[in-house]
């Protein structure tokens, strides 16, 4: 057997050396049987007889069957030349354009795929290979047109074996297991040996942490089958389910050493939790066996940056910060991870045994790549159980972004994913994290924007049974965002009206698999329609009015802006005011305070404009420009107390780069005598690398001495002193120090 | 060094005058007129309210290419060597390749004719803030030994509206840009504090930068971003000054205080002297040394302002 192996193999590599001239010949109608026969044994596991079927291919004459020995050796580049050849060959048949797109997807080409494949379907529209082709490259991006393409080719052809798996595979990742169960059933139907049909009903049982034989039946059929276990992992991945994932991948990695993209989900797991040097080396596995997809590239290459990155550990948890900006971020990170960790352990009843670790990235897509292996993320961040990935506020463009409504939003999860068993229903946990956004701070959630309103309006809502699907497959772009907000009403609803037991007692019940349906009929003795028309009633009642007056309310803005710009304070004063009459702040659009401020401002009412941006800042108003003025009004005001209030309000929305907001909410806090809030603040003053360094050491100095640190106040007074030796109000704290310490 | 230098420069201030001279362009458009001519008047104000200032101030349709000549040509027969001159100009600069331009009523005036217009002067510190678009094709017409020449953009390419100027005039008006403290805002002080604004400016709205300025004190140097002292570099602008603050000029009065001053002078060299040597120093010592220093010198001043 060894010799023939050598054989084949040598046979293989003189076949490689000296290809055949490409020239174009017809040579008669492409058989479409051959190749598949191969494919089904190297499936089986039958490697031997597999390689030989596909060196036997590339002594074709045909480019097409070439083209298939080729790429069923790994000769990837010689497989394409032979299907271009193939091409012209048999020009205008659509098998060879749908195979040739196969090989494009199975080469990390998406674009080339979709066009050869498309290019396909225009020839022979009903093909049932080629609609299973693109249903399998859409399936990818989890786009909801993959189900219906994959159903039409079934149903074209009742013995297509792939598209059964591929319907079942798709019903799962829909949370649908028991029409995955069934289409898994069909395909056993057609082949009983069909692996990936298996593969799907073990991974159901395996989800509902059941037992099951399904994966001793594949490894009877073939011992090596690397893929059952590979496709579990992308279903426990897709329930949030990282470390069995992790496991999933490994036992696939062992089994079919060659299964590249499993290396690849599993170094990219590895990293997703914290795992980087396993995660390295898998996805080196990977690269350097050639597989050089986006994903494992993109990985590696943001490894390479984590040389970068400065770790914070405290008890509890971690904070992994890029170092430019690490000194100014970390005091604020650690204090709303303490926080949100003891306000969810007592509220959840949940212990975690280990750290919270939150890593923050500079770059979106560096974050979007240790989310998803690829750039292009649209989130801000994501959980990973206890590790959470997230963009820092530096990512994101000044009041576009709240970071710590985003941290808690995240760290919600971890506790919520391991308080079900990793068992809760994705809107569930989505709800719990909107609504624990607006406890942490009834300022941070993000109030209902215009489209959600509209859509509140012409009732386009999901009802709660089938709510998941807005945010896995949603069937129009605004969907999940829709579905974000009405999830975060729905547990406010919950919360307000049987209270936070209530949450605890569902979250027990999907702990033990019970569906939404089942946990709101036991735990909230409400069948789901009564259900959801109390939470549309909850809803409308807080933001039907709005829903209603949005006309109003857009005309009343733009008119008062019209105003303001022919610098017409009175009316731009009085359409402004029209848009947010009789509504409360949680309700209004942010922007029409400000309108409203700054027609004030003009006219020289400065405690009216005052009165606009406070309701500003209640309705989520980020801009920090806007923050910053009504800090100014408020010191005017001689309330330094809200002055603070309102730049305290930037460190969470925007606070790299601005190192006067430090300086200034350091004083205010020296002020008023809480020397302990001003410490951090005239820390990260430091941390921004400051054009006055003497002033910010004098201003740290002040706060030790406030904070009876004297030691380090004598510290940060010899490095103000030592950049500014002359900097008198330093040299006097200096001596009253000195003066202090030898009377001591 | 950096002290000692200082000194010898602040100093003479109270018997130097310093000359002023504030430039406003042509706006174009009501955003920009209005913009220019509230920066020419925060300028104004902050450089009348220096001491020993003899302020121009240029702006509208006041500013002409034959006023500006005559206003050069006046200080040139009034300031002497000991003086200081510090031209600002605020508004559109353009370039064409080869020339830069101020955009003024009437006819502009290019880089080369304002060098020429500043040769007849002679204040030995002269320091030219050029904050316009394209104002670093200004850059080598400007430039001779001992001249600050500070531009808002790097080339003459850069040629979209700036920010600089709103920061230049905050360095002028908070006390945080004095880095060392002295009551001195230095052109390089001054530079640094505007350039760092400006910088994160860019980079806090996730803009790309369109402007990057630069500052130069020698007849061949194309400039810096950001110079370093310890290099050799912008040492004629470290020793450039801007605005004088607070109470220096009245610092000398008495005999006493002048013997006191003299003590502070001399701490300070061995201040400099000690942080020179700091590298080749074990760190305790160097510690030692700089905290007996400093107490020194906190006394001294103690005494200096009873």
């Amino acid at each position: 057997m060894r010799v023939s192996l050598i054989g084949i193999v040598t046979l293989g590599a003189l076949l490689a050396q000296a290809p055949a001239p490409k020239t174009v010949k017809k040579i008669g109608k492409y058989d479409h049987t051959k190749a598949p026969r191969c494919w089904s044994l190297q499936r089986a596991g039958s490697l031997m007889e597999a390689t030989g079927c596909f060196v036997a291919l590339m002594g074709e004459k045909d480019p097409a069957l070439k083209a298939e020995g080729a790429w069923g050796t790994g000769k990837y580049e010689e497989a394409m030349s032979e299907f271009e050849l193939a091409l012209k060959v048999h020009e205008g048949d659509p098998a060879v354009l749908i195979r040739f797109g196969e090989l494009f997807a199975a080469r990390f080409n998406r674009g080339e795929a979709v066009k050869l494949i498309t290019q396909a379907m225009k020839l022979d529209e009903g093909n049932p290979q080629g609609m299973l082709a693109m249903a399998k490259l859409l399936s990818k991006g989890f786009d909801p047109k993959a189900a219906e393409l994959a159903k039409a080719a079934a149903e074209a052809d009742p013995g297509l074996l792939e598209a059964r798996e591929l319907l079942a595979q798709l019903a799962l990742e829909n949370t649908e297991p028991v029409k995955a169960g069934e289409e898994a059933r069909k395909a056993l139907a057609i082949n009983p040996k069909s692996l990936n049909a298996m593969a799907t009903l073990g991974t159901i049982e395996l989800l509902q942490n059941q037992p099951t034989d399904q994966f001793d039946k594949i490894l009877a059929i073939n011992p090596s089958y690397g893929e059952a276990w590979y496709w579990a992992g992308h279903h426990f991945v897709l329930n949030r389910r990282y470390e069995e994932a992790i496991a999933l991948y490994k036992k696939a990695v062992a089994l079919s050493p060659s299964l590249w993209e499993a290396h690849e989900q599993l170094g990219i797991n590895l990293m997703r939790t914290g795992k980087a040097d396993d995660a390295r080396r898998e996805l080196e596995t990977a690269y350097n066996a050639g597989y050089h997809s986006n994903e494992v590239v993109n990985s590696l290459r943001l490894m390479d940056s984590y040389k970068d990155f400065v770790s914070y550990k405290f008890e509890g948890g971690e904070v992994r910060l890029n170092k430019k900006e690490a000194a100014i971020l970390a005091p604020y990170f650690e204090e709303e991870v303490r926080k949100a960790r003891a306000s969810y352990e007592a509220k959840y009843k949940t212990h975690l045994e280990v750290p919270l670790e939150v890593e923050v990235y500079p770059n979106h897509e560096d974050f979007a790549v240790r989310t998803m292996g690829m750039p292009g993320l649209g989130a801000t961040g994501v959980s990973f159980g206890p590790v959470v990935a997230m963009d820092s506020p530096s990512a994101r463009k000044p009041g576009e972004y709240h970071w710590a409504s985003t941290l808690w939003h995240e760290l919600s999860h971890s506790y919520i994913l391991v308080a079900t068993k990793f068992l809760t229903p994705r809107w569930f946990t989505e709800g719990v994290s909107v609504h624990e956004e607006t406890m942490a701070s009834p300022e941070w959630g993000d109030p209902p924007d215009p489209s959600t309103l509209m859509a509140l309006r012409d009732k386009k809502f999901l009802p709660i049974s089938n709510l998941d699907q807005g945010f896995i497959r949603p069937k129009e772009p605004m969907q999940i965002q829709l579905s974000y907000f009405q999830a975060g009403q729905t547990i406010d609803w919950i919360v307000q009206t049987y209270g936070q037991d209530a949450i605890n007692r569902m979250v027990k019940a999907f702990a033990k698999r019970k569906t939404t349906v089942e946990a709101i009929t036991e735990e909230l003795k409400l069948t789901p329609e009564e259900f959801d028309t109390k939470v549309n009633a909850f809803m409308n009642e807080r933001y039907g009015k709005a829903a209603e007056s949005l006309k109003i309310m857009r005309d009343s803005i733009a008119a008062s802006a019209k105003a303001l710009e022919k610098k017409d304070f009175e009316a731009a004063a009085v359409e402004g005011t029209k848009a947010i009459a009789g509504l409360p702040p949680g309700a209004v659009l942010a922007y029409a305070y400000e309108a409203v401020a700054k027609a004030y401002l003009g006219s020289g009412k400065k405690n009216e404009a005052r009165e606009q941006l406070r309701l500003y800042a209640k309705a989520s108003g980020r801009n920090p420009e806007t923050l910053k003025i009504l800090a100014k009004l408020e010191e005017e005001n001689g309330d330094k107390a809200m002055a603070a209030a309102a730049l305290q309000r930037l460190i969470y929305i925007s606070p790299v780069g601005d190192e006067d907001l430090h300086r200034k909410l350091g004083e205010y806090y020296l002020e008023l005598k809480q020397p302990q809030r001003a410490l951090p603040a005239f820390q990260a003053q430091l941390a921004s690398k400051p054009v006055d360094p003497a002033g910010a050491y004098y201003n740290l100095a002040k706060t030790f001495v406030a904070l009876s640190r004297p030691k380090e106040a004598q510290e940060a007074l010899f490095q103000s002193l030592e950049v500014a030796p002359g900097f008198k109000p330093a040299q006097k704290l200096l001596l009253e120090l000195e003066n202090h310490s030898s009377k001591d | 060094m950096l002290r000692s230098l200082l000194l010898v420069v602040a100093l003479p201030l109270c018997a130097a005058t310093t000359f002023y001279v504030n430039i406003g362009g042509l706006g174009g458009q009501e955003d920009y007129e209005t913009r220019f001519k509230a920066n020419i008047e925060e300028l104004d104000k902050l450089t009348k309210a220096a001491p020993q200032a003899k302020v121009f101030s240029l702006s509208g349709t006041a500013a002409t290419k034959v006023k500006l000549k005559e206003t050069f040509a006046q200080i040139a027969k009034e300031a002497k060597a000991e003086d200081n001159l510090v031209v600002t100009l605020i508004g559109h600069g353009t370039f064409d390749g080869v020339e830069y331009k101020f955009n003024l009523h009437g006819p502009d005036f290019s880089a080369k004719e304002l060098a020429l217009w500043l040769v007849p002067i002679g204040a030995k510190k002269q320091l030219v803030v050029n904050t316009t678009s394209a104002s670093g094709g200004s850059l080598a017409e400007l430039r001779q030994e001992g001249r600050t020449v500070i531009t808002a953009t790097k080339s003459g390419t850069e040629k979209l509206s700036t920010v600089f100027p709103r920061y230049w005039l905050e360095a002028l008006r908070d006390p945080s840009a004095d880095a060392d403290k002295n009551e001195v805002l230095t052109a390089l002080e001054a530079y640094r504090y505007a350039e760092s604004k400006t910088t994160k400016y860019y980079e806090t709205n996730k803009r790309l930068a369109t402007e990057h300025p630069m500052i130069t004190d020698t007849s061949s140097s194309n400039g810096f971003r950001t110079p370093d002292v310890t290099k050799g570099e912008a040492m004629v602008a470290m020793r450039t000054p801007v605005l004088v603050l607070g109470t220096l000029q009245n610092a000398a009065k008495t005999p006493e205080k002048q013997a006191l001053l003299k003590q502070r002078e001399t701490v300070e060299q061995q201040i400099d002297n000690l942080k020179l040597r700091k590298a080749a120093m074990a760190a305790d010592q160097y510690r030692t040394e700089l905290r007996n220093f400093l107490l020194q010198l906190a006394r001294i001043q103690q005494e200096l302002d009873k």
